[in-house]
């Protein structure tokens, strides 16, 4: 047999193999990355746009929203029996952790989720200012620094003593309130007037800018004992003389479910059931039944409710007080009762009252709640209404969320003037607070306090995720309320630096120190 | 052990006495017989057969007969080149048949090894090798079953018995927190394929290599061990049929223990009027037929195989279950006096699942059982259809969910290899395998416009998705084997190339005119004139490349030491840029003592010592580069939509491979004659770097979350494995097998090591909706076992219905097993074979979520929802909050599965070769205190589930948490037939 010599051939086959074979290069295919993107200017804008989406995540459950309503005497979440006790996280929150947790407040889930969501959208819009085809352009980098400055805001506002960082990868350390205040005010200051004035659809406008100052402004006090009510005034008198925005006669039009580009919008977050979606409150606040009233897509989750004292400081004549669904509910056909089969007729405690839905089986929403924990029934508590909910909704709203309205600046620029003069009866700021009040339906106010001015301000804000920031500007924030005992612990008036952060940062320079307190 | 003990103490005289009796009846005389193969009952030629003691021998024909002329009292010896030597002794018959193992003396085992094969008596790792006689029997639908409890160290779990979920496959504990707990499969030589297109009747031997030198010639897959499987071959000679068949019949064996109807309504339920058992409306005797045909055979320098398998296979719950074809073809071609050996392996499988829907048993355990299946006023606008359903969270009819909607799949998985062998130079011979994979799945859901779970108001709603995945693996290396003088040496070098990609789209949509066309028209949906709930998604992963090049050593001075050491230097695409490259190894030597000295009564005695060093590759793709993912968020510009897009993931371009280091120290030992056998072995082994996500810093990063390389688990453990071959007559013979493992992982740090138990974020164990979100159950801790169950103490109930719990939290449990054991017996009486197998897991802790949720008599939820009724039970306990309370212990002992058979005996020449029948049984009974339905270790978590989500990336850092998702427990008889001609 001849012999076949086979070696040459594989050695040197293995030898190609070794050559052309170590190629490791990674293309990703279903990504874009900074080799492929961005390329043309639509796609640059595509990319300008990224910080405001971190935006879309805060109106859902455990986020700034939450943080903003269910910490206050508007909103809550009881314990219904096995549901929403969730650790007993959202129970603390509203009694100022007066009641059982299983975790410490600092590794609460809302505080987390709202820190890393608003540190994600100043990384994006850090990463975003220095990109090419972005960082020659001063409007746009005015633009995603005043949405910096809005998430900035409302961490300062929250969290109080936090890390500064304008650069991605540089961190320049925690700062306090005042020094984030005073980097506030240079970067608003010089960025707004950068900013177009017109019309400019779920973007921040020179208007918006000015709003976010007006807050900075109107609150300046808390966050660094010196007031700046003259400040305010000036970027709320801009705002209302200038930027052309009107109130809308029918109060409830702000809310709707088409309530894109009201005219009292100053800012809204642009939601859609398809695009822009997170809005989801139909979800958090109906109850189960509740999904035959309006043909929810999905069944909601029968957690967030009013108190009963809010809910009884709106007159009955008070328009805005169909804010809360309340009483029997119906079908969608308005007529069908619907009914909950599974409504509790068992006796748990000695309170026989206490355990037991008082009208049985008809899904009605009361404004009393039985109990905070454990056993609120299932039904009771009006629930948050003021945002429309449209018949086939999905757990996406189409309903916009107006960060800024004018109304809301008017208030505060009443207040603002209010304070500065003293007196909550001062007739300029007393025909602001009128001017707003003329479409409820109510009477106007002759005179006014800062208890009512505050009370009013609930009414005319409820759902809007401001009343925390009101509470702890008018010193009420500590105050007892359903669920909550009154408390002398000032240091509550800041939300706890979110524990998985220290922990990330632990044994770095930029290392997080907890808020003193916690 | 010391009943083992007892046991082979008192059961030697009895073997003695026997003997003795045999002897006393012998004379001189003629003895005929036939030599056949208990593999698969095939004649034996050319067998040596010798009278014990005497040259008087012979040889068997080419049909396996011989006729030998014996003297008194005489034992004959059959020995045969790749079967264990069996004696016999003669006694009384003039006629003895002979079955001939190619297995029980281990010394001559071939075990792979992994570009090659070693005989046992020169490995020198932590290595098992199984034939198929030793594997699990009964109703086998996965290839990992047949090794579940067989091998010391090797843990293979499944809880509950869903016919469509795979087994958790683990290796000597927890190695990693990171991806690869899984071990690495090697089909045939092919790294990586699919086990999934192997039919457990085609394997004719798994091999497994636990420890770090024995698998490190695998490199960086082969952290978490390495489980190599040779299918069956043909041979040489006349053409075998085989013809298997079974017929397997599951029931309940154990549910979520709930009230019935009366307990119900006396803890204050509400009474709707009927009385449903709603498990068994929703449940079945599963029938599964399983029939496997084998052809194979040879001609000259042909051989082939071909084997079809069809299963079709029901589970409990109702419409779950799945059928399947699978076909392989193996042909071996051999040329130029064997000098050149071509092989070619085929195989396809075709699964068509029905998955059914879970929640039906979640949901049979919690409805009102006074609620009626059928709703009397029909149509119920506030509902949906004609069935009765309640306005309540995460409670629906479960009878309703199955028969109005639609969950299936259907997947393929093809796999064809190549591989040449050619011998250069005498010793040197070169190898080429080129392999392909390549799998296509599609899935549907439709949940019907009248569905109150998931349809209703959706007005219909289907759900598609197709996966698509290839794989192409291409490797050469040499191999070299000279004798000097008494030293032997074998070195292999090669190159190894690995290629995988994965593709696929879903669509979600709904809004249909009718529910007649169900998923399959989704064209029809509505929703794109309506605008907007349509749902689009897809992915294609780069081409993932792993390259390595690999050399081994082995040398065998005197088959008395024995030396080994190898080498791969591996590169993976998916790493940093200077990172990709990571160079792993191992040594390892033996020494056969009885070579040395000889010592009475041993037959084998090696001690071992290894030391390796293995990585492993990371979760995904993509991890080291910047992505700006698809655009599939939108904002505004100038008033109109735009697509935005944005960047979630935090790159780490410093990302490299896991190291895992471990030691092994083991002792094989053989007792008298190697009737006695079994191994020993020591270990530790050190995972750092290991690949997970952890929290960075929020404010200078895009995200709050990054993959690194953290950590450090220290693991330990001893293994041992002892097989007794009790009792060896010809017409009874008893053989006894323990395996027993022991391993404790423990985090030696997790971060920086120096975190509060209480300041590590949660790992994804939340309990879940209702109620129970936000309430961690496990914690990592540095200095404690990997997955520590962390919570307050119960300490009873207070007046008012709620626990009293300890002020602090603390450690209550852990998830992870300590032990495993497994017993084996197998017997064979004159033409009957049983076998029975127990098996027993200890050490772990199991949190019960269905007590946690719904066992106290919580006011909200007592009128509508039912009761979980354990002995636990406390009609005083009003509130569910998570305690030790809800923590059990796991232990356990199963009889995993007993078979009896019955051989029937056929004349020479008869067509039929064999003919085996059986009847058996798995799973058949559980001692255990556990009160949930399957007490077998929960090894990674799926995540808390809310109205049946599911959450596809199992977590190992949360073990031990029994989920409301989880599938009750069956027992399975079988009746089965083996037939060969």
């Amino acid at each position: 047999m001849k012999r076949v010599n086979f070696l040459p051939t594989i050695l040197l086959s293995a030898g190609l193999v070794a050559v052309s074979c170590t190629n490791l290069d990674e293309n990703l295919k279903d990504t874009l990355t900074p080799a492929n993107f961005p390329k043309s200017p639509t796609e640059i804008d595509a990319s300008l746009v990224a910080p405001y989406t971190n935006l879309y995540n805060n109106y859902g459950h455990n986020g700034f929203f939450t943080l903003q309503e269910i910490t206050t005497d508007e909103a809550m979440i009881p314990q219904r029996g096995g549901d929403w006790y969730d650790g007993g996280q959202p129970q603390a929150l509203h009694s100022h952790f007066q009641t059982v947790s299983i975790a410490k407040p600092e590794g609460f889930d809302a505080f987390s989720g709202t820190w890393n969501n608003a540190y994600a959208g100043i990384s994006a819009a850090n990463r975003l200012i220095v990109q090419p085809g972005i960082a020659e352009n001063p409007a746009k980098v005015a633009e995603l620094k005043v949405l910096r400055a809005w998430y900035y805001f409302y961490l300062l506002d929250g969290f109080g003593n936090i890390p500064l960082s304008t650069k991605l990868g540089e961190n320049q350390g925690q700062k306090t309130p005042a020094d984030i205040y005073a980097f506030l005010d240079a970067e608003l200051t010089t960025n707004v007037p950068l900013l177009t004035k017109a019309a400019n659809y779920g973007r921040l406008t020179y208007w918006a800018g000015r709003a976010i100052q007006v807050k900075l402004y109107l609150n300046a006090q808390t966050y660094t004992g010196t007031a700046q009510y003259d400040k305010a005034i000036a970027a709320a008198d801009d705002i209302i003389n200038n930027g052309g925005f009107g109130l809308e006669p029918n109060y409830f039009d702000i809310f709707s479910a088409s309530n894109n580009g009201s005219k009292e919008h100053i800012w809204a977050i642009p939601f859609d059931r398809a695009y822009v979606q997170g809005f989801n409150l139909p979800q958090m606040t109906l109850h189960y039944g509740s999904q035959a009233t309006y043909k929810l897509q999905q069944q909601p989750w029968n957690g967030y409710c009013s108190l009963e004292d809010f809910y009884n400081s709106y007159n009955a004549g008070d328009k805005r007080k169909n804010a809360f669904i309340v009483g029997q509910q119906y079908a969608a056909d308005g007529v069908t009762k619907i009914t909950d089969d599974s409504y509790e007729k068992t006796q748990v405690t000695g309170d026989v009252n206490n355990t037991i839905d008082p009208d049985g089986a008809p899904l009605n929403f009361t404004p009393k709640v039985n109990e905070f924990l454990p056993n609120a029934l299932r039904q009771s508590g009006v629930r948050l209404g003021k945002f429309q909910f449209a018949i086939g909704a999905t757990p996406n709203l189409d309903n916009d969320f107006p960060v800024f309205r004018l109304g809301a600046i008017m208030l505060d620029k009443a207040e603002a003037i209010f304070r500065k003069s003293s007196n909550f009866s001062d007739p300029t700021g007393l025909a602001l607070v009128n001017q707003v009040r003329a479409r409820t339906g109510m009477p106007n106010y002759a005179s006014l306090t800062s208890d009512e001015l505050l009370a009013e301000r609930g009414r005319e804000l409820f759902s809007e995720a401001w009343r925390r920031n009101d509470l702890v500007r008018f010193g009420k924030y500590l105050a007892p309320w359903f669920g909550k005992p009154a408390t002398d612990d000032a240091h509550i008036n800041l939300f706890p630096v979110p524990l998985s952060q220290i922990t990330a940062t632990a044994g770095s320079a930029t290392a997080l120190k907890q808020n003193a307190g916690y | 052990m010391i009943k083992f003990y007892l046991l082979v103490k008192r059961l030697l005289p009895v073997v003695f006495l026997a003997s003795c009796y045999s002897m006393a009846l012998a004379q001189d005389r003629a003895v005929t017989g036939r030599v056949t193969s208990k593999d698969d009952a095939s004649s034996v030629p050319g067998v040596n057969i010798l009278e014990k003691g005497t040259s008087n021998g012979t040889v068997s024909d080419a049909d396996g007969n011989y006729k030998i002329n014996v003297g008194a009292n005489a034992t004959l010896v059959f020995s045969f080149v790749g079967y264990a030597t069996k004696e016999v002794a003669v006694g009384s018959q003039n006629k003895v048949d002979v079955t001939l193992d190619s297995d029980v003396t281990a010394l001559q085992e071939v075990v792979v090894t992994g570009y090659g094969s070693q005989e046992k008596k020169e490995i020198t790792g932590a290595v098992v090798s199984m034939k198929q006689e030793s594997f699990n029997r009964g109703a086998i639908q996965d290839p990992s079953q047949l090794l579940q409890g067989k091998v010391a160290g090797v843990s293979i779990v499944k809880a509950g018995s869903d016919p469509n979920e795979p087994f958790t496959v683990r290796m000597r504990g927890l190695t990693t927190a990171g991806a690869n707990t899984s071990p690495l499969y090697v089909i045939d030589g092919v790294i990586g394929a699919s086990i999934a297109n192997v039919d457990p009747n085609d394997i004719a031997s798994i091999d497994v290599l636990k420890d770090g030198s024995a698998a490190a010639i695998y490199g960086t897959q082969a952290s978490s061990g390495v489980i190599l499987i040779t299918t069956k071959k043909g041979k040489a000679g006349k053409t075998v049929v085989d013809f298997n068949s079974y017929v397997a019949m599951d029931n309940i064996a154990k549910s979520v223990s709930h009230m019935d109807r009366a307990q119900y309504l006396g803890v204050g339920g509400t009474d709707l009027g009927s009385n449903t058992d709603w498990t068994k409306q929703v449940t079945q005797t599963g029938v599964t037929v399983v029939n496997n045909l084998g052809l194979s055979g040879g001609v000259g320098n042909t051989q082939y195989r071909f084997s079809v398998n069809v299963r079709d296979v029901q589970g409990i719950l109702k419409n779950s279950g799945f059928d399947q074809l699978n076909g392989r073809f193996s042909l071996q071609q051999q040329a130029f006096n064997g000098k050149v050996r071509f092989s070619l392996d085929a195989s396809s499988t075709t699964r068509n699942t029905n998955y059914s829907f879970q929640e039906a048993l979640r949901y049979a355990v919690t409805y009102n059982p006074t609620a009626p299946i059928y709703d009397p006023g029909s149509n119920s606008p506030t509902t949906g259809g004609i069935y009765y359903e309640a306005s309540l969270f995460d409670n629906f009819n479960p009878v309703a969910i199955l028969n109005q909607n639609q969950n299936d799949g259907k997947k393929t998985t093809i796999n064809v290899s190549g591989k040449l062998d050619v011998d250069i130079l005498p010793g040197l011979t070169a190898t080429g395998t080129y392999a392909i994979q390549r799998e296509n799945e599609i899935l549907g859901q439709y949940y019907s416009k009248y569905a109150y779970f998931r349809g209703f108001n959706r007005t219909g709603l289907a759900n598609r998705n197709t996966n698509v995945g290839n794989r192409d693996v291409l490797e050469m290396y040499l191999a070299y084997n000279k004798q000097f003088n008494d030293l032997n040496l074998a070195l292999t070098g090669g190159y190894s190339f690995q290629e995988r990609a994965t593709q696929g789209y879903g669509v979600s949509t709904g809004n249909f005119l009718t529910d007649a066309l169900g998923y399959n028209a989704l064209a029809s949906s509505q929703d794109l004139a309506k605008g907007g709930l349509t749902t689009l998604s897809s992915y294609a992963s780069p081409n993932q490349r792993l390259i390595g090049f690999f050399g081994r050593a082995n040398a065998n001075y005197k088959e008395t030491y024995l030396l080994s050491a190898s080498v791969r230097q591996e590169g993976y695409s998916g790493f940093g840029l200077g990172n990709k490259w990571g160079t792993f190894g191992a040594v390892s030597g033996a020494v056969v003592l009885n070579k040395l000295f000889d010592i009475p009564a041993v037959s084998n005695l090696k001690l071992r010592a290894g030391w390796g060093l293995t990585g492993a590759l990371p979760p995904t793709y993509g991890l080291s580069q910047t992505q700006y993912g698809q655009s599939t968020s939108y904002g505004y510009s100038g008033g109109g939509l735009i697509p935005v897009v944005n960047t979630t993931l935090a790159p780490n371009p410093n990302l490299k491979w896991e190291q895992k280091q471990e030691i092994n120290v083991g002792v094989d030992f053989g007792f008298l004659n190697n009737r006695l056998t079994g191994s020993l072995d020591v270990y530790q082994r050190n995972a750092k770097d290991f690949i997970l996500s952890r929290p960075i810093d929020a404010s200078q990063n895009v995200a709050s979350t990054q993959y690194q390389n953290l950590g450090e688990i220290k693991s330990n453990g001893v293994e041992l494995a002892v097989s007794y071959a009790a009792i060896q007559k010809s017409d009874f013979t008893w053989t006894t097998t323990l395996v027993a493992s022991h391993v404790k992982s423990v985090l030696v740090k997790l971060y920086s090591g120096t975190e509060t138990a209480t300041g590590l974020p949660e790992v994804g164990s939340a309990l879940g909706a209702p109620g129970q979100n936000s309430t961690y159950t496990i914690q990592n801790i540095a200095g404690q076992q990997v997955g520590t169950m962390w919570g307050p103490t119960y300490q009873g109930v207070d007046a008012s219905g709620n626990p009293i719990l300890s002020a602090a939290p603390g450690i209550i449990g852990h998830g992870l097993p300590t032990m495993d054991l497994g017993w084996t017996n197998n017997f064979t009486y004159k033409n009957f074979d049983f076998n029975i197998f127990f098996r027993g897991t200890f050490g772990h802790q199991l949190i019960n979520s269905y007590r946690a949720f719904y066992e106290p008599v919580i006011g909200g939820q007592i009128s509508s929802y039912n009761r979980v009724n354990t002995k636990y039970f406390d009609p005083n306990l009003k509130n569910a909050q998570w305690s030790s309370y809800y923590v059990e212990n796991g232990d356990f002992v199963k009889l995993d599965n007993a078979q009896l058979g019955y051989n029937f005996r056929f004349a020479q020449g008869s067509m039929v070769s064999k003919l085996r029948v059986y009847v058996g049984g798995n799973n058949l009974f559980v001692i255990t205190g556990y009160t949930g339905t399957d007490p077998e270790a929960r090894l990674t978590d799926s995540g808390a589930t809310d109205n049946g989500a599911v959450n596809p990336a199992p977590n190992p850092l949360a073990p031990g948490i029994d989920r409301r998702n989880n599938y009750f427990r069956a027992r399975t008889v079988t009746i089965g037939v083996n037939l060969s001609f």
